[in-house]
């Protein structure tokens, strides 16, 4: 699965911003996920309190944000919401939609000690 | 220093071992730190590492001539197999462009030993636990087959550099490769589509034994995918596969996806397949279409200037 990989993407974004403001470790970690990103919270969450001992992440509060699917459909000149990137609009049926939201997969910040 | 990309040193690329393995753990780090709570802001997206080395690798193949072609498929496909046919071809009819392959797999170098048996450098990338291959392993492996030249021996000047004319026809040509950089990734249509390795081409290929709805059960896949290659068509009077029908679905994921049918088998379409990988030509978007004229740009310029320090030393 590939949020094991995201985790390790994670915690080496974690590692090098301990080496720029050096800190002990984490208490919190708040994580913004899209709808549309691809990524399964569960299965991540999983990967990262796995990997926890031996590094700063471990023991630490995983906080998910989550971020609708949305796009834009020209069709009727508003914003729907998605359920996946590629859906059709769920008013007219109308596809592609544009200016897809909710694909975002970020760190938002570290509470650290 | 590479004369051509600027960056410093190179590797033998006969040196071996020519296996790279990624299937080593995260080490952790631990510094000394305050006691008191504080929150750091990172807003940082997390694939942001890998792209950014995507972004240099891209820079890296254009800097050199180099199409990269990342080719994905579920496990069983026939990858490896249309690939060794697919060099095997190119050796002959266009013996002037360069050819190497970056082979991933969890493990074992078989499949880099069925590329070398065609007689094409290839660097075997084990992944171990891993379920892909990202664009660090990509910049590792390259580096491993990749001489820079200290002089521009790749190129070959016109007869007469300061006619209008032969600058004129460099100018105008078709992008033509000086070489083929084949990925194999590792069998996979989920966790692939998300990483980007830096290469001109993502082509998925998809083989007449699989489901005609697979692009409607993995759709991130199909939708990055430039070209789907429908392959093992000599064995369609055996299935119920209907092309047509998973053409239909590819084309509700992906609009502009290009479709060829192949079989490494017989050879039937693999000329038409060489000439998408020659000609570079992609149903894109607006976007797509101006990024590969900026790359065309650059490329011509760095060979403009290339061939204009090669004629002031010629005697």
């Amino acid at each position: 699965m590939h949020e094991v990989s995201l985790a390790e993407e994670i915690l080496a974004i974690i590692e090098r911003s301990q080496q720029e403001e050096p800190f002990t470790r984490v208490r919190t970690l708040r994580i913004t996920i899209g709808d549309l990103s691809g990524v399964e919270q569960e299965a991540l969450a999983f990967a990262l309190t796995h990997m926890g001992p031996g590094t700063p992440i471990e023991g630490c509060e995983l906080l998910f944000e989550r971020v609708q699917g949305s796009g834009f459909c020209p069709a009727c000149s508003k914003r729907v919401p998605l359920e996946f990137p590629q859906s059709p609009c769920i008013d007219c049926g109308h596809m592609p939609l544009e200016e897809i939201l909710g694909t975002e997969l970020r760190i938002r910040d570290l509470e650290v000690v | 220093m590479c004369t051509v990309c600027g960056c410093s040193g190179h590797q033998d690329p006969a040196t071996p071992p020519l296996t790279l393995d990624f299937g080593q753990g995260p080490a952790g780090t631990h510094l000394p730190g305050v006691t008191q709570t504080r929150t750091i802001t990172l807003e940082k997206n997390i694939l942001d590492a890998n792209n950014a080395i995507a972004r240099r690798n891209r820079q890296h193949f254009v800097s050199h001539g180099v199409r990269a072609i990342n080719l994905l498929s579920s496990p069983g496909s026939g990858k490896t197999t249309l690939l060794c046919k697919t060099l095997d071809w190119l050796k002959t009819t266009v013996p002037a462009v360069g050819l190497s392959v970056i082979e991933g797999d969890q493990q074992t170098s078989m499949d880099a030993e069925r590329i070398r048996e065609t007689g094409v450098s290839v660097v075997q990338v084990n992944t171990g636990k891993g379920c892909h291959l990202d664009a660090q392993m990509i910049e590792a492996a390259f580096g491993k087959l990749h001489r820079h030249p200290e002089s521009d021996v790749s190129l070959k000047p016109s007869a007469n550099l300061s006619s209008q004319t032969a600058l004129a026809e460099m100018t105008f040509r078709p992008p033509q490769p000086d070489q083929l950089l084949f990925i194999e990734n590792v069998g996979n249509l989920v966790c692939p589509a998300l990483w980007d390795l830096g290469e001109a081409h993502k082509v998925v290929i998809l083989s007449v034994t699989e489901g005609e709805d697979k692009p409607l059960k993995y759709p991130d896949m199909f939708r990055v995918a430039d070209l789907l290659l429908i392959n093992k068509i000599d064995l369609l009077p055996y299935v119920t596969f209907d092309p047509a029908h998973a053409i239909e679905a590819a084309r509700r994921i992906n609009p502009d996806l290009d479709v060829i049918e192949v079989s490494a088998t017989t050879g039937e379409g693999l000329s038409a397949w060489v000439n998408w990988l020659l000609s570079g030509e992609t149903k894109g978007t607006d976007p797509s279409d101006h990024e590969a004229l900026m790359r065309q740009i650059e490329r011509l310029e760095m060979e403009l200037a290339s061939l204009r320090r090669h004629a002031s030393t010629a005697t």
